[in-house]
């Protein structure tokens, strides 16, 4: 994994030298012999602080770093004393041992000249340096890449710790026993989630990680799905049961389906991250099978649905990089990849920053950014807009409809239909393990299918449901988008009238709603409805 | 607990190092790669540091943390937890200063190798061997083993500590030996409770057959 992992920086090099004489430079002062004079321990913390304030560590900085030492320092200066041997001083009564009063000394200096460069170093190189420079240090590579896996798992860990202590602390009133019960759940259940995280991390990893170059498969990249089962291990019941579909190049397909409906589970076959059990898939013209894997997953990129559990790179740009690095193309090639990736998902400007400093859409943008520089043609995507505010939404929608005209197949599973009815030139819905239906994103105002699906209309077929309900006689047509809405007023509201509601509200004032639609009774209904 | 630079001497300073060097790379080398740089043993590593972000109230405003290696070990086998508290003891000399860089051999020694491997030994040896493959609720007994094995890898980390003080020259033995147990004896209680609470919780969690294999959000 770490070839993969790792990006040249012109900084590596000296970022290790510093790394390195830093380190040289705490050794010194920690194995400067015990049996030395208090005073020359005295001088190489002076001289420590005198180097560091040279090197303009901010204050603030530093002071948060003293305040770690000061247990280190309590236990050398008071304990140290009381328990060495020798001869001993009273004061107040208490045997001070002087032997012990050195030593206790010769350990405070040791911990304030460290804590100088151990903050130097911290401030200069963050972990998406460090790491690099432990790797030019020859550091055990299993060593480093723990490291790594945990600081990134730590960020986002930390960020659950502390949303579940708030959670806990709105919900523990009595505290005692009750607190100590449920602050010890709370750290079982960061531990499932811990594991649970773990194993969506090899997925993801083994789906990003392990393509080959390649040469391109057939020009169209349209896939064919047949009667494909799986049945997950130690699970009494088949996820999917004999799955058949075909989806044309450039499509865009959404999946719809209630959770647990084999959704995900049928994107990760797609992705070849699950074994094929029984059946066949081809995606543009190859066959998927162990010894194609790579081939297909250079073709298809997956987005997870928790984009933390896909985000492998130490910055941004280092995340992106992974799918491009992985192929044997020009660096030119690869770095205008990269930089074309970044601007699409809007994060030319954060690519420095760690991924766990960015908001919940900007890594799930991440995440995309990272499928779309790999350069497959097809895009697999986990409910792409779970979690996300309205203008997280529409920014995804412009990329998706961007990659769309750019050629990709996108494949979409969702929970959400009316994202589903405007967005999707396909849709597919899933029920416990089957399709029970596919086409075009008209029949999502089909209500007795929807509900067999266990999902709603779209809230505009919704609507339009309700008025028709009223006046059975009408022919029952549900525009289920926006677009087909406003097709169907346009048929019934003769075009004069339109013409002179303009006018009127040109007039009137843009805000002023009611007076507008007072003479149209059929739109006044609908708004009401 | 962690030591911290400048309270042990060179010639105890290289002891330790030598044996922790010597026992990591064996573990490194005896463990798969696959395994070895599986995102359990990072994500684990990372559950121990956040876990010690979370104080545990003991009495009267006092609160203390665990420590976890034994935790991880009954949960995950004592390789594994080798290397998760290897991991967590270089990010906190590394981060937040909590034991040295010269020390760390030692606080590895203390905190990753034999503190946990005697307290999951002592684990082991109270509950029992396990046949493979069977069902089994958690049990008193369970909880005893749980417990005994989180107390026994506090005041054995204690110990050691005591040894190298000592060993260093920085008090008489028997002095150093009764200041750190008595702490650590007490200590331990609320390791090993906390150890019993969480091992318990996820025991009870464990019916969903194996999490590793599931892809997501099935477990919790």
């Amino acid at each position: 994994m770490q070839p993969i992992l790792s990006t040249t920086t012109n900084k590596r090099g000296s970022d290790a030298a510093a790394l390195g004489g830093c380190l040289a430079i705490v050794l010194v002062i920690a194995l400067f012999p015990l049996s030395a004079a208090v005073y020359w321990h005295g001088l190489l913390a002076f001289f420590s602080a005198v180097t560091i304030s040279v090197l303009r560590v901010p204050a603030a900085y530093m002071f948060s770093r003293g305040l770690l030492i000061v247990p280190g320092l309590i236990a050398a200066m008071l304990i140290l004393p009381l328990i060495g041997r020798g001869e001993t001083v009273p004061v107040f009564g208490i045997g001070i041992s002087l032997e012990g009063l050195r030593r206790g000394s010769i350990a405070a200096c040791k911990l304030l000249g460290i804590m100088c460069w151990l903050s130097w170093i911290t401030w200069k190189l963050p972990p998406q340096r460090m790491f690099p420079a432990m790797e030019s240090l020859r550091f055990p590579r299993w060593l480093i890449a723990i490291l790594r896996s945990t600081y990134s798992n730590f960020s986002i860990l930390s960020r659950e710790v502390s949303s579940m202590r708030q959670a806990l602390r709105s919900r523990i009133v009595h505290r005692g026993i009750w607190l100590i019960q449920a602050t010890g759940k709370m750290l079982s259940l960061l531990f499932v989630r811990t594991r649970v995280r773990a194993a969506s991390q090899v997925i993801a990893c083994d789906s990003r990680c392990n393509v080959d170059d390649s040469p391109v498969m057939s020009a169209t990249s349209s896939i064919e799905i047949e009667n494909v089962s799986y049945c997950y291990p130690g699970a009494s019941e088949n996820a999917l049961h004999g799955i058949c579909l075909e989806i044309p190049a450039q499509a865009k397909v959404a999946i719809l389906g209630c959770n647990g409906a084999g959704k995900t589970t049928l994107l990760l076959h797609l992705n070849a991250v699950f074994p094929l059990q029984s059946g066949r898939i081809t995606i543009g013209g190859i066959a998927l099978s162990k010894s194609s894997r790579s081939r297909i997953r250079e073709e298809v990129g997956m987005l997870f649905q928790n984009p933390d559990d896909q985000i492998l790179g130490l910055t941004v740009e280092e995340d992106v990089a992974i799918g491009p690095n992985q192929l044997r193309i020009p660096e030119t090639e690869r770095t205008a990849r990269i930089e074309s990736a970044l601007r699409q998902a809007g994060l030319w400007n954060r690519r420095d920053q760690p991924p766990h400093k960015l908001s919940g859409g900007e890594r799930k943008r991440l995440a995309l950014a990272g499928g779309i520089a790999g350069g497959g043609r097809v895009l697999l995507l986990d409910e792409p807009m779970a979690g996300l505010d309205s203008p997280g939404r529409d920014e995804i929608t412009v990329i998706l409809d961007d990659l769309h005209r750019a050629g990709k197949t996108i494949i979409a599973a969702t929970h959400d239909v009316d994202f589903a009815a405007e967005w999707a030139s396909m849709v597919v819905v899933m029920d416990s393990g089957r399709i029970i239906a596919a086409g075009p994103p008209d029949m999502l105002t089909d209500a007795r299918l929807m509900a067999s699906a266990g999902l709603s209309m779209s809230r505009l077929a919704e609507a339009f449901a309700a008025f028709y309900a009223e006046c059975p006689d009408v022919e029952m047509k549900l525009p289920g988008t926006r677009k087909a809405v406003v097709e169907w007023l346009r048929k019934r509201i003769p075009g004069e009238k339109i013409k002179h509601n303009r006018r009127k509200k040109s007039q009137v004032g843009e805000d002023d709603d009611e007076g507008d639609s007072s003479d149209c009774p059929l739109s006044q209904e609908v708004i009401e409805q | 607990m962690h030591v911290s630079d400048g309270f042990l001497e060179v010639p105890v300073i290289a002891a330790t190092t030598v044996a922790s060097v010597g026992i990591l790379s064996v573990v490194a080398k005896r463990t798969p790669a696959a395994e070895l740089a599986s995102p359990m043993v990072g994500a684990s590593a990372a559950f121990v540091i956040a876990a010690q972000m979370v104080n545990f109230p003991v009495a009267a405003s006092v609160s203390g943390h665990i420590i976890g290696g034994v935790l991880v070990a009954i949960l995950l086998g004592w390789r594994v937890s080798v290397l998760v508290m290897t991991a967590v003891l270089v990010i906190q000399a590394m981060l937040f200063q909590d034991g040295g860089i010269a020390a760390l051999g030692a606080n590895v020694l203390n905190l990753a190798i034999v503190g946990p491997g005697l307290g999951y030994l002592v684990y082991l040896g109270i509950r029992g061997r396990i046949v493979e493959g069977r069902e089994r609720a958690w049990t008193y007994r369970d909880s005893v083993a749980a417990f005994l094995a989180g107390w026994t890898a506090s005041v054995v980390a204690a110990l050691l500590v005591a040894v190298e003080l000592w060993l260093s020259g920085q008090a008489e033995l028997k002095i150093i030996m009764l200041l750190m147990l008595s702490i650590h004896a007490l200590i331990g209680i609320a390791e090993g409770g906390a150890t019993v609470l969480i091992a318990r919780f996820l025991a009870h969690q464990q019916q969903c057959a194996d999490c590793s294999q599931v892809p997501r959000g099935n477990c919790s």
